[in-house]
């Protein structure tokens, strides 16, 4: 799951409404995914991001420990779904365990002023937005606390029959 | 789908059938006629924009003066030349075809009016104006309306376009490319699954290019020099043809080559150098360069359109260059048979191709499909260069798990889900996201960020039409299934899905949008009303597809033009024009009702 798309979902338990935004991301496992860079593509998203919740979700995806981080290269590409992360050895100096891509990648905190043609901008916010591929983990509805799991990087948004708005 | 739908959009024509429309009155009847009730319906509910302009409703059309009291004229919204008026009677009346002889003078008075307006606006030279009602299903309000259009010299080149789909499916097809590429076409004459070709005026030969490189039903365009319906009469049309349009295509430092194509006929090769030598008397100045030409010139044959009665001579000839061939070999490439993933009720890939031009997606569109499947429609859309993402309440297949649809097969292997569809044609990057939902109860929050909707909600017969709901309504003896996550789902009326689907559009389509989907359909009882209606969606086309001898499929494209209010939703309480598709709710058992009787029959027959 994208993060551009955690920042389109909402929880849609009864009653709960607009305080079902934004959903609570805990991830337990996570790639980095190279995407092309379209600066288009991406100045046209830019107006459509709610910047909390980005920033939120970018946040705990960046405080995830080294090993539950696949960057891209470590089975050359293809399927990813029936395997297990690898053990990794740290990176000299890098003893704080935090994911290393976005650590790197500073994510902005505000859309700035003439962003369309701010190459740098565009390709953090591409980055972020496309870049980054939560593949296990749970959605948390802020309002009720249940949860929705994301297994192999697809969220499942059903509702049991109680739950479910009439 | 049964096996008709396969053959949509390939050469088969007979297999759809066409029903002609306009914008938005759609008629059960044969092309010819227009049925006048649809304009007194317009008419009543106040909904003809024209009259609503005519009573000065409409305060964003400016009046222009004009002295008769029973006629309006106004700027045409999209104008196809520097001059573009409508000059419209204040009374509705319906299209063209509705004209008798007591309208004589009603006509006459509004041609006076036009050459006024053109006159009042500096426009003095009439032979160079053109005005003139335009034919059902081409125009686009049924309130009759003269188009007054000047200069006609810079009105664009006549283009002609091969084309071999039902001819209905192939005008709402390029209907709206051309809105998407902001063209207007002019058309001078009546064509519906008569005949593969089709004359028609385009302002520019770049836009005639863009148009190619979208389209699905049509093969080639070609710009006219003459026709006829002789050879006699294709020479002196082309002698006809202004010679110093002709020169930048026939100088001699060019090269080019003549082809000669008939359809419905084959010629030996004796015969089509005899009708390449016939056109010598044309100034070709460049070399032939039978390879690699610069220019390609085409005479076109047509001998109808039945292979047990092919005539001696021709119905028509066409001769014109060549410009840009249609996109009809991406119905190959894309092809269901070759692809990785595929369920029960894949679209066919020509299909999801018209699917996508409804929907007018370009370049960095987002484009949804609640009821995702394998990703077909998706693939489309990715294509042409729209990121792509999809609900589907099926986990097994959105996981892209479970039982495989392709005979010899019986589970799915690891590369089979919605992902590796787009990498096999390389249009990963344009993959967004497919997550598991009820597309009854979308989790989206509230905001326009979907550029089109493009789907094929499930009609109960070959996947069932689903939603969760409370356990008060489940039927005992149902089960959950562990594996799958889903909790128990309980049918759902197929009239209250297309009702959601409506308003979940309304609301996350952005203003411009487009809703595209197929609408299933009991023949018998079949009525426009029928349609699903939304305050803020306007219906674009309607276009059927046979799939049984009683039940059809209607491709149904919908523009959001209004923004959404929270009091739309319950629209359809306060609307008496909306009539619940309520024959729906039966559609399964419909659809098989021809078996059931069939049955009975034999078994009648067989006692006897």
């Amino acid at each position: 799951m994208k993060l551009l798309t955690h920042n389109l979902l909402s929880s849609h338990v009864r009653g709960v409404g607009p305080r079902g935004f934004p959903l609570r991301l805990q991830a337990t496992e996570v790639r980095i995914n190279p995407v092309e860079f379209n600066p288009d593509f991406v100045a046209r998203m830019i107006p459509k991001v709610e910047w909390a919740a980005l920033l939120e979700a970018a946040e705990t995806v960046r405080t995830l420990p080294h090993a539950r981080v696949h960057l891209p290269g470590e089975w050359g590409g293809g399927e990813w779904s029936h395997r297990q992360p690898r053990a990794r050895g740290g990176t000299p100096g890098d003893d704080l365990g935090l994911c290393p891509q976005l650590h790197l990648v500073e994510v902005p905190k505000g859309p700035i002023e003439g962003y369309e043609h701010d190459e740098k901008f565009l390709r953090q916010m591409h980055h972020v937005l496309l870049e980054v591929d939560v593949l296990e983990g749970t959605l948390q509805c802020p309002e009720s606390g249940r949860l929705f799991p994301i297994s192999r990087g697809i969220p499942n948004m059903l509702l049991s029959d109680e739950e479910t708005e009439t | 789908m049964a096996e008709e739908s396969k053959r949509a959009g390939s050469e088969s024509g007979p297999a759809c059938q066409a029903a002609a429309a306009a914008d938005a009155a759609e008629s059960s009847l044969p092309a010819a006629e227009v049925a006048p009730r649809s304009s007194r319906a317009e008419e009543q509910g106040g909904k003809c924009v024209f009259c609503r302009i005519a009573g000065r409703r409409e305060p964003s059309t400016e009046l222009l003066p004009c002295e008769n009291e029973d006629l309006v004229c106004f700027k045409d919204i999209k104008p196809a030349a520097p001059h573009h008026y409508l000059v419209v009677p204040k009374k509705h009346l319906g299209n063209c075809r509705e004209l008798k002889k007591d309208h004589i003078e009603l006509v006459e008075s509004m041609v006076a009016v036009g050459k006024t307006i053109l006159e009042r606006n500096n426009f003095t030279d009439f032979k160079n104006a053109r005005m003139g009602f335009h034919m059902p299903p081409f125009c686009s309000i049924s309130h009759l309306h003269l188009h007054v259009l000047a200069p006609v010299d810079q009105l664009g080149f006549l283009s002609k376009l091969v084309y071999r789909v039902n001819s209905y499916w192939f005008i709402t097809e390029i209907k709206s490319l051309l809105s998407l590429f902001g063209g207007q076409f002019i058309s001078s004459q009546e064509t519906y699954g008569k005949s593969p070709f089709w004359i028609l005026s385009i302002p520019s030969e770049d836009i005639a290019r863009n148009l190619m490189k979208r389209t699905v039903c049509a093969k080639s365009i070609f710009e006219l020099w003459g026709h006829g319906k002789s050879p006699e009469e294709l020479y002196s049309s082309l002698k006809n043809y202004p010679v110093e349009k002709m020169v930048p295509f026939l100088h001699s430092d060019s090269t080019y080559k003549i082809k000669i194509h008939t359809f419905n006929k084959t010629l030996t090769q004796e015969e089509k150098v005899k009708r390449i030598d016939a056109l010598e008397f044309l100034p070709f100045e460049g070399k032939v360069n039978l390879k690699k030409p610069q220019h390609i010139f085409s005479v076109l044959e047509d001998y109808g359109l039945d292979p047990n009665c092919i005539p001696e001579n021709p119905h028509n000839i066409y001769f014109g260059r060549w410009i840009a061939d249609g996109q009809r070999e991406l119905i190959e490439s894309y092809s269901v048979k070759k692809r990785h993933f595929i369920g029960n009720t894949s679209m066919d890939a020509g299909l999801s191709f018209i699917m996508a031009n409804h929907g007018k997606v370009k370049e960095n569109d987002i484009v949804f499909d609640p009821f995702v499947g394998t990703g077909g429609l998706l693939i489309a859309s990715a294509h042409f260069g729209a990121y792509v993402c999809g609900t589907d309440i099926d986990y097994n297949t959105v996981h892209g798990l479970g039982k495989a649809s392709r005979k010899n097969q019986k589970w799915r292997g690891p590369d089979e889900n919605i992902r590796a569809n787009l990498r096999q044609y390389g249009l990963e990057k344009y993959y967004l996201d497919v997550l598991v939902s009820d597309a009854s109860k979308p989790s989206w929050r509230k905001g326009t960020y979907f550029d089109a909707i493009i789907t094929d909600p499930p009609y109960g017969i070959r996947e069932s039409t689903r939603r969760t709901g409370s356990q008060k309504e489940i039927p005992k003896g149902m089960e959950k299934c562990p594996e799958s996550h889903v909790p128990v789902s309980l049918s759902y009326h197929l009239s209250d899905m297309f009702f959601d689907l409506l308003n979940f559009a309304a609301e996350t389509l952005v203003l411009g949008g487009r809703l595209v989907y197929w609408l299933p359909v009991y023949t018998p009882e079949y009525t426009e009303e029928m349609v699903p209606w939304h305050p803020c969606l306007k219906l674009i086309s309607n276009c059927e597809q046979k799939l049984s001898s009683h039940t059809s499929r209607r491709l149904i494209t919908m523009e959001k033009v209004k923004k959404f209010e929270d009091r739309d939703q319950y629209s359809h309480l306060l609307s008496d024009h909306f009539l619940p598709y309520q024959g729906h709710n039966s559609f399964r058992e419909k659809y098989f009702s021809g078996v059931t009787k069939r049955i009975a029959k034999e078994e009648k027959s067989s006692q006897e």
